[in-house]
């Protein structure tokens, strides 16, 4: 897995080049979860909220928000869909974004409106990992593995 | 000594504040029509106004005084400054829904939001304003709204 300033970038995700990372799966939906460095500069998470399943999103409004001590800010869709599951476990145990923010701390599953406009936010590949570079060195970034 | 730039701003924090927390109450007595009102008051204090100076006139200056590229600071208060205008629509919509839980949730997240947000800019970046600026400030616009 790509490594920069100690953050993960996994190579095999999309990412909206601010804070949020998407799987694409077998049934048309898409996994969202928050980056490594986006969790990081979060600090140690202490509340979700996630949308209900069955709630539609535009694109750019919040599937989630999230809240630690010295943070707070919201986890924007990067298309309009649908919310088809939404992690519950984090709901109980919002620390887990901080742990396993790629496995585990997964935040909703989405069901896009329209499959041909997912891809015009979201970015892959050497490009990707670039920009997410950027984007650590934009905020200062230095990301610290938690171990529980 | 605080700068009369550092003053002014911070002085709207609280205004901005208290126009909020007047929309909110609006909202708890369910007092929507009300509450639009005041809430599209304050979003057009902080967003046309105070946001608008800051974005235009006080980042870049501050930019230019620090570092001469985009610093780490305003990069972080630019981006928190985007969040909460999507933060704003969706308070809207929700008061337009008359959903009273969705509205305070959000609220809640809000204003934990500006107190981060607010407490960041008037210890690391308001008291250097007096010294980035090239009038010290002193003639600087005044945040509309």
């Amino acid at each position: 897995m790509a490594e920069f300033q100690g953050c993960q970038l996994p190579e095999d995700l999309y990412y909206d080049l601010d804070y949020v990372w998407a799987r694409p799966g077998d049934d048309g939906t898409f996994t969202l979860g928050v980056t490594d460095p986006a969790q990081t500069m979060s600090g140690r998470l202490q509340k979700v909220r996630i949308k209900k399943p069955g709630t539609h999103l535009e694109a750019g409004r919040h599937v989630a928000t999230l809240e630690s001590g010295k943070w707070a800010g919201g986890v924007p869709v990067p298309f309009a869909g649908e919310v088809v599951a939404r992690n519950d476990t984090l709901l109980e145990d919002p620390h887990l974004i901080n742990v396993d923010p790629y496995g585990d701390a997964w935040i909703a599953r989405i069901r896009p409106d329209s499959i041909s406009t997912v891809l015009e936010r979201l970015h892959g590949g050497s490009e990707a990992q670039e920009e997410l570079r950027s984007w650590i060195r934009r905020y200062d970034v230095q990301c610290m593995r938690c171990a529980d | 000594m605080e700068s009369p730039i550092a003053a002014v701003l911070q002085q709207d924090h609280a205004r901005l504040d208290r126009l909020l927390e007047s929309a909110a109450e609006a909202v708890r007595a369910g007092r929507w029509k009300e509450a639009a009102v005041l809430l599209e008051r304050f979003r057009h204090g902080i967003v046309d106004g105070h946001m608008d100076v800051e974005e235009k006139i006080l980042f870049p200056a501050f930019e230019r005084w620090e570092t001469d590229v985009e610093h780490s600071l305003t990069a972080l208060l630019k981006k928190g400054h985007q969040d909460l205008r999507v933060f704003f629509q969706e308070m809207a919509e929700t008061i337009g829904a008359s959903d009273m839980e969705e509205f305070l949730d959000l609220l809640g997240t809000v204003q934990t939001i500006l107190r981060q947000h607010d407490a960041k800019e008037e210890a690391e970046l308001y008291p250097f304003l007096a010294d980035a600026l090239p009038d010290g400030g002193g003639h600087g616009r005044r945040p509309a709204g």
